[in-house]
């Protein structure tokens, strides 16, 4: 294959396809961008500066990096919503492919095909990040002082542009490699020896991370998280599965339809909470960090600052979030192009657009609510002081009173981003039940 | 018409009289019209001049109905050979298809093997009509198309009377 | 002479079923055989382990005299772009090219250059009668000019074998009879051999050969 037929075979031009990658562009260059701060930062050197000039986060030389770790994470969290991206859309790449391969194309060459699409889109989001940074560092030129945690552009940000480009392409590359199977895809997420490590390792490190986190500070508390995801990421599927066979024994038809569709593919819904579920566990230990500092008054420093700090990683959660519930919701979507026959099909049933709509409000909110709340209940209790593996004692009162009420908030936005979902997905969901559909193939 | 050689086949089981026979050839085939006496007497006279039955009993003082009639060798022989031909599709073949497939299993034949042979047969002839260039004849398509049409119905049931005949040795 | 495609005992199962118990079959180059048989005969099956979409279970799949099971992945890839051509009843063009990218895709894929490639391509297009449409996507078509384009591709590369899994399927019965004529010519025209799986008598009628399946055996196997 020629490196000019690579090129074209990899870019797909479906519509669906086409926004697939400028949703994974996007990610990526937002991602490329806070690199591009975190090495601006990094090259502010060791020493202390003047907090006359920079935020004290930048001043200081300890919280400087601190900020960096931050702006890393981000990067990482934002390249996670570039995989996401990427995922969508499954069952019609994978029946491109399969045409591919009726062509004689080897697997070798679908795999470098994949891996060069997201290689493409790693390689606009890097060229993207260079203005994106620019932005962004404007932006937050314009901020108060404490909150200008960029520090503005220079040109040598312009050279360091060129390996971040270079990064760029390569994570979209290894994206792309990974997300790439071999052959069919069998209908099974994860295989059962991986479940049931988790399941028995999950508790383990969870129990080993709670003996050891007064011993052994933020150690600890790392295998206890380690624990905790591994335990959720493994179980999520099973209960959404129990979740949907329950509501499929259901009498009410809406319920019914919503468990078959959970039955049939819990994908999407296990992604949609592990997703959710970090999202509201980093709110909760936020949240509680708050808390607390509004309660303690021996702290040293401005209320500005922790405000600030504060203010600012919930505002990148909450951009997460909402990119994340976007990019879900896209795939709803997707899953409604793919799908359109069967629900083309539900028509002549006497199926009607509010009852599809609170069929799809109910898959997504059966599983988003609780995760969110699960999420943000053990974030809160759990609390920022031991994810950052400070000796903290038994829960208190006040900690439990406020892990109720966000646990409480967090099942309200479950419920509203399900009822949001279906009021932007109503067009789809039209076009989906039109029975036009049933005439093509 | 293929009256003999369904008459030889009814006889393949055994010596017979001709009333044994009407009432066979009714039995074997109970949805059409039945046998008429006359003319199973005049087929077995006929078989009887070219040799291919012989009568072999009959009793004092009898008409025609108390004679009793068996295969000679050379009745068998026939009768085996026309088993075999497939009938050449034309118009109003099917008749004769379905007369040889019924006399083919009574007399435990190899019908799959006649139904394969006449499959090969029908779709020879429809390459046949098919290969044939269309000329300025106004008609001669149309009646192409009508003879292909019923080939293909024909075809279609011989499909599933080998499924059919498959599936009881099958399950035998 | 070698056979242009040879079927050795070829067994394959799915997981509930078996679809194939020993099935062996030769075609010579040139040879038009029709493969037929109730639905869930096997013969599907048959035709996909023969290209190489399947790998059997037991038996051999020899194309010109090369056993595929003998060779690399990336050899047998090439060897089934280069010797074989498939023709489905749908759904085997990429949606998103235009139909002289889809024609020219075995040769790209081959790493012909893509001008070269155009080229072959539009000729072929030619051949089926559709090089009016070469710039249009598959979507935009009528199937049966699709499945012409499916029949360019399956020849562009000048294979020994065409396998046809129900290539008139999916069209009514004149369009069909067209494109039946278009794949006999092409076949011809290249001196392919052609294997056609079908359950249409009208289709079985232009073979050289009946061979029948019937739970995943050969029932019968006659000269037409």
């Amino acid at each position: 294959m020629t490196l000019e037929t690579l090129v074209q075979l990899a870019r797909s031009r479906t519509p669906a396809d086409r926004s697939r990658v400028q949703l994974a562009t996007a990610a990526l260059a937002f991602s490329g961008a806070l690199l591009l701060g975190a090495l601006r930062i990094a090259r502010l050197g060791k020493g202390e500066l003047s907090n006359d000039v920079y935020s004290n986060y930048i001043a200081e030389s300890g919280l400087r990096s601190g900020l960096i770790a931050i702006l890393i994470i981000l990067a990482a969290l934002t390249g996670g919503l570039a995989v996401q991206a990427l995922r969508l859309g499954t069952a019609a790449r994978e029946r491109r492919l399969t045409a591919l391969r009726l062509a004689g194309a080897s697997r070798k060459q679908l795999r470098q095909l994949t891996v060069t699409d997201a290689a493409i889109a790693g390689l606009a989001g890097g060229l993207l990040a260079g203005p994106a940074y620019l932005v962004l560092s404007l932006l937050f030129g314009a901020l108060p002082l404490m909150a200008r945690v960029l520090p503005g552009a220079e040109l040598l940000d312009a050279l360091l542009w060129i390996p971040v480009v270079v990064m760029m392409t390569a994570a979209g590359a290894v994206i792309g490699s990974v997300l790439h199977r071999d052959g069919p895809v069998l209908r099974q997420p994860q295989s059962v020896a991986q479940r049931r490590t988790g399941i028995i390792a999950g508790p383990v490190l969870i129990a080993l991370g709670l003996l050891a986190s007064p011993y052994m500070g933020y150690v600890g508390s790392t295998i206890l998280l380690t624990g905790l995801a591994l335990f959720f990421l493994s179980t999520s599927g099973v209960w959404i599965l129990a979740l949907g066979r329950r509501l499929q024994r259901s009498g009410d038809p809406a319920n019914l339809l919503t468990g078959l569709r959970l039955v049939t593919d819990s994908r999407p819904a296990s992604r949609i909470c592990m997703l959710l579920g970090c999202c509201g566990f980093l709110v909760g230990t936020l949240a509680n960090g708050i808390a607390g500092v509004q309660t303690d008054d021996h702290l040293g420093g401005t209320t500005a600052f922790y405000t600030t700090g504060f203010g600012l990683t919930i505002a990148g959660l909450v951009l997460v979030a909402l990119t994340a519930m976007a990019a879900l919701i896209v795939g709803v979507a997707d899953q409604l192009v793919d799908q359109r026959r069967q629900f083309a099909s539900l028509t002549a049933l006497g199926v009607d657009l509010p009852f599809l709509r609170r069929v799809i409000r109910r898959q997504l909110t059966v599983v988003a609510a609780p995760a969110l709340a699960v999420g943000l209940l053990l974030g809160t209790v759990t609390g920022i002081n031991r994810v950052a593996g400070g000796a903290v004692g038994p829960f208190e009162p006040g900690t439990l009173l406020l892990g109720a009420i966000l646990t409480i908030t967090g099942w309200l936005l479950g419920q509203l981003g399900g009822a949001v979902a279906g009021f932007l997905l109503r067009n789809q969901l039209r076009d989906a039940l039109d029975p036009e559909n049933l005439r093509a193939a | 018409m293929a009256t003999a050689e369904l008459v030889l086949g009814l006889l393949s089981a055994g010596p017979a009289h001709g009333y044994d026979v009407k009432r066979g050839h009714d039995a074997w085939f109970p949805d059409s019209r039945p046998l008429a006496f006359g003319q199973v007497y005049t087929t077995l006279g006929r078989l009887e001049r070219d040799g291919l039955v012989e009568v072999v009993d009959k009793t004092s003082g009898g008409g025609p109905d108390r004679t009793v009639y068996a295969l000679t060798s050379k009745g068998r022989d026939h009768l085996s050979d026309w088993l075999n031909d497939p009938v050449p599709p034309a118009w109003g073949s099917a008749d004769e298809v379905l007369r040889k497939l019924v006399a083919a299993i009574r007399t435990g034949g190899d019908a799959a093997g006649f139904l394969a042979r006449q499959r090969a047969s029908h779709l020879r002839r429809i390459r046949e009509l098919r290969e044939t260039p269309a000329d300025d004849d106004p008609t001669s398509p149309l009646v192409r198309e009508y003879i292909v049409a019923h080939l293909d119905a024909d075809l279609r049931w011989l499909d599933g009377a080998l499924d059919r005949i498959s599936e009881q040795r099958g399950t035998r | 002479m070698n056979a242009a495609l040879e079927l050795e005992r070829i067994e394959y199962a799915y997981r509930r079923n078996t679809a194939l118990r020993g099935v062996s079959l030769q075609l010579k180059p040139g040879e038009v055989v029709a493969v037929t048989g109730a639905s869930g005969c096997g013969k599907s099956t048959l035709l996909h382990c023969a290209a190489g979409i399947l790998t059997p279970d037991a038996g051999a799949v020899h194309v010109d005299g090369q056993d595929l099971a003998a060779l690399p992945e990336e050899q047998r890839a090439a060897l089934r772009r280069t010797k074989v051509g498939i023709v489905l009843q749908f759904g085997q063009l990429v949606p998103d090219l235009p139909l002289v990218d889809n024609v020219a895709l075995p040769l790209l894929l081959g790493g012909h250059e893509r001008g070269e490639a155009h080229k072959a391509a539009m000729n072929w297009l030619d051949q089926v009668g559709i090089a009016d449409d070469a710039d249009a996507v598959p979507g935009e078509l009528s199937g049966g000019q699709t499945q012409r384009a499916a029949v360019a591709r399956a020849l562009v590369t000048g294979p020994s074998v065409v396998l046809a899994d129900e290539p008139t399927g999916s069209l009514d019965s004149r369009a069909g009879q067209e494109l039946l004529g278009v794949l006999l010519e092409a076949a011809r025209h290249r001196g392919a051999a052609l294997m056609m799986v079908t359950h249409d008598n009208l289709v079985a009628a232009s073979a050289d050969r009946e061979i029948r399946l019937r739970d995943g055996l050969i029932q019968h196997e006659v000269a037409l």
